[in-house]
């Protein structure tokens, strides 16, 4: 079964599959040369990161992983659209947002082998882009009604910020989804609620998710509007977005934007797709991909030719593997006495004397002991 | 009453790991009782996450083997009105650290609703989830919750440790009239094979296993820490004699064998990967102290996880008890 949703043909979008483009709308749009390489770099960065870290899962260095092909253009096109001061709550595999926003590599690779995140900056209002951030959620869809308080309150205390949160097709059957976009519409909170459908939640197809066709039609449900666009075309994403951010920042209104795309890998590191979808399910998409659709596009701008792409592939492959091969010699420092660390901000005295409980331990039996 | 730790061969029997022990429960159950519907997320065509329901889709297909919407509040909620309407829904929460955005349905529902109708509406159902830590997975993949199941009146809750047991207290689990929280320890999903007798049979709820018979200290424990504190035990042979008890059933505890097994040692470790306070080893603790003071020789032991946010990947390995743990705090406790 070739999978192709009715709603394509609903989809906002400037550049076509095969790289051609409407001309005045890229026009209208502003973009100068280098906002257009940026997009461009961070999409290619994306794809490098992801193809290191699925390398390096496999050959056993790191535990898990979640990839991010074909979706290149959900992820960046979206965080292109923020200012410095706005924030950007992400689910898991929007790689392309956080390097957009020009978060290190490392940091985000962190994650993955430590499972917490730090800053930099520790006064809020000094955080650059890409730490103006919540840490990552595991638990899906509770990003959403977080991210409106996050925004609700920054608000009240006269931040002019709009916040970003992105959610899957399968996130947005919680009903945090629910809940969150009900409060942004009540209290006019300056969210975008970027809806990243890439027709899968693990194996479970998106008509299992919704008997809609659409989920940007959800907003009138919740008093705002929803746009749906392409969500293999970065300068419709883009678009979108920057319409919602500039609504949202001068009436506070939010909207959906569901960005239609597909997942092309398997969920995860340890899923095996085979089991619940053909591969001929996947061709259609290789020829919607969204970074040969951008090459294309750039090269007719003449932003793009092949020395140029290559020298930025190159570039993207080494910062990955520079960045993993830091992060894994960052991760392999963890002492067992990190297990306490930060669980509260003022730690009860029992969190201290387990410590010296689990050290003593450590200190007598030794590293051996631990491992099984 | 605690039952027997043997496995006497059956003809039929064959060797299966924990998860398929499990897929094969749920598969004769549904052989045996049309009203047994599975749904979860991810159950169907993929069989699971952890493949706990291959096999399901193709032999019962898709009214019976029900992909859902990614929402544990609807997996839960729908749960509790397919009971309520005659049918014996088998709940999958895809890992334990999920079922949070359930516990409005399960706690002000699932627990009460045989109370609050005096017993009109049946609320026969099975949540099942995998449990504990281990695997390197990430936040909320290893979480040990059945403290809050215990706790909150009108649960049950068990935890199989041995592909044996799994498939019998799940049948046994799925026949219980009242809803019960199966929780299965991922980390010895795939762990050893031992001999499954074939066909549906239950194992009973409500008794421990004497896993290991001694006369000198009693090691209580379920899950996956069970194997560890084998471990422990059979490393202090010759030394100290311990006795392990795997509870196999953490509500309705198997007081008897418990208390029994305390009477003879008048010494007791409590071995579980959830954080110390307000943890089981507190429950095990009281019942001890109400049911048999006079037999105790020396402080009861605990060795679980710490008071801490699960600390994740490489770390978790210090979180988890291990056998020297164990090990260590069975000396301490005898020599007291
Ligand atoms: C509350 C919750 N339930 C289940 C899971 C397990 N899980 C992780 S990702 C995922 C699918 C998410 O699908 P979607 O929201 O579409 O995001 P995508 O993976 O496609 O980016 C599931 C079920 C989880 N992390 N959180
Ligand atoms: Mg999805």
């Amino acid at each position: 079964m070739v999978r192709f949703p009715s709603a394509v043909d609903r989809c906002e979008q400037l550049l076509a599959p095969d790289g051609s483009y409407d001309e005045a709308a890229v026009e209208a749009l502003g973009l100068g040369r280098e906002t257009l390489r940026r997009m461009y770099e961070s999409m290619v960065g994306a794809r490098a990161l992801d193809e290191r870290g699925a390398t390096l899962q496999r050959q056993g260095e790191f535990h898990f992983w979640m990839g991010c092909r074909g979706l290149e253009a959900a992820h960046v096109g979206p965080a292109a659209a923020l200012t410095e001061r706005d924030w950007l709550n992400t689910e898991w595999r929007q790689y392309g947002a956080h390097i957009q926003r020009g978060r290190p590599l490392v940091d985000i690779l962190l994650f993955w082998l430590r499972g917490y995140e730090t800053w930099e900056t520790e006064d809020v209002d000094d955080m650059p882009a890409h730490e103006r951030r919540l840490p990552h959620i595991v638990a899906v869809g509770t990003q959403v009604p977080q991210t409106v308080g996050l925004m609700w309150g920054r608000n009240l205390q006269g931040y002019d910020e709009v916040g970003l949160v992105g959610v899957g097709d399968g996130g947005a059957s919680k009903g945090d989804f629910h809940a969150g976009l009900n409060f942004a519409g009540v209290f006019d909170v300056p969210v975008v609620f970027l809806v990243l459908n890439n027709q899968w939640a693990i194996s479970t197809p998106v008509e299992r998710q919704t008997a809609a066709e659409t989920y940007a039609d959800r907003a009138a449900g919740y008093g705002f509007e929803g746009i749906l666009v392409d969500g293999n075309d970065p300068l419709a994403t883009y678009r979108a977005t920057r319409r919602a951010v500039e609504r949202a920042r001068e009436t506070g209104e939010p909207t959906l934007v569901e960005a239609l795309t597909y997942r092309r890998s398997a969920h995860s590191s340890s899923d095996d797709d085979a089991r619940y979808r053909e591969e001929t399910d996947l061709e259609p998409w290789r020829d919607r991909d969204p970074v040969d659709r951008f090459e294309a596009f750039l090269a007719d701008r003449g932003l793009w030719d092949p020395e140029y792409g290559e020298a930025v592939r190159e570039r993207a492959g080494e910062r990955a593997r520079e960045a993993a091969d830091r992060a894994l010699e960052i991760a392999e420092q963890q002492s067992p006495e990190e297990v306490f660390d930060e669980v509260f901000a003022n730690p009860p005295a029992y969190i201290e004397e387990q410590r010296e409980e689990l050290l003593a331990l450590y200190g007598e039996h030794g590293e051996e002991a631990f491992r099984w | 009453m605690a039952g027997n730790t043997s496995s006497d061969t059956d003809a039929t029997a064959e060797d299966l790991l924990l998860v398929e022990a499990v897929a094969e429960g749920l598969h004769d159950e549904m052989a045996h009782d049309d009203s047994v519907i599975v749904l979860g997320e991810d159950v169907g065509q993929s069989g699971g996450v952890f493949r706990a329901t291959e096999g399901l889709y193709e032999a019962f297909g898709d009214e019976r083997v029900i992909d859902t919407p990614l929402s544990e509040t609807g997996i839960a909620g729908a749960a509790i009105g397919l009971a309520a309407s005659g049918l014996r829904p088998v709940m999958e929460i895809q890992f334990m650290g999920f079922t949070y955005a359930a516990l409005e349905q399960l706690y002000t529902r699932a627990a009460r609703l045989h109370a609050r109708s005096r017993g009109q509406y049946p609320c026969q159902l099975v949540l099942r989830a995998p449990f504990g830590g281990g695997v390197r997975a990430p936040d909320l993949h290893g979480e040990s919750m059945e403290t809050i199941f215990v706790h909150h009146p009108g649960f049950k809750v068990v935890v199989p440790s041995t592909p044996r047991d799994a498939k019998g207290l799940l049948i046994a689990s799925i026949r219980d009239p009242d809803p019960v929280v199966f929780l299965e320890p991922k980390k010895i999903y795939r762990a050893f094979r031992e001999e499954v007798p074939e066909g549906a049979y239950e194992t009973p709820l409500g008794e421990a296993a004497i896993r290991r018979e001694g006369r000198d200290v009693t090691a209580l424990t379920w899950g996956a820490m069970t194997r560890p504190t084998l471990e422990a035990a059979a490393d202090l042979a010759g030394d100290i004699d311990v006795e392990v008890l795997d509870l196999r059933t953490l509500s309705p505890m198997d007081r008897e064998t418990v208390v029994a097994s305390f009477e003879k040692t008048g010494r007791a470790v409590v071995v579980h990967e959830a954080p110390r306070t307000g943890g089981l080893a507190g429950e095990v603790i009281a019942t001890l102290q109400e049911e048999a003071l006079l037999y105790q020789e020396a402080p009861v032991g605990r060795v679980t996880g710490w008071d801490t946010v699960y600390p994740l990947y490489e770390l978790e390995d210090f979180q988890l008890p291990n056998t020297t743990r164990v090990r260590e705090k069975i000396r301490e406790v005898a020599a007291f």
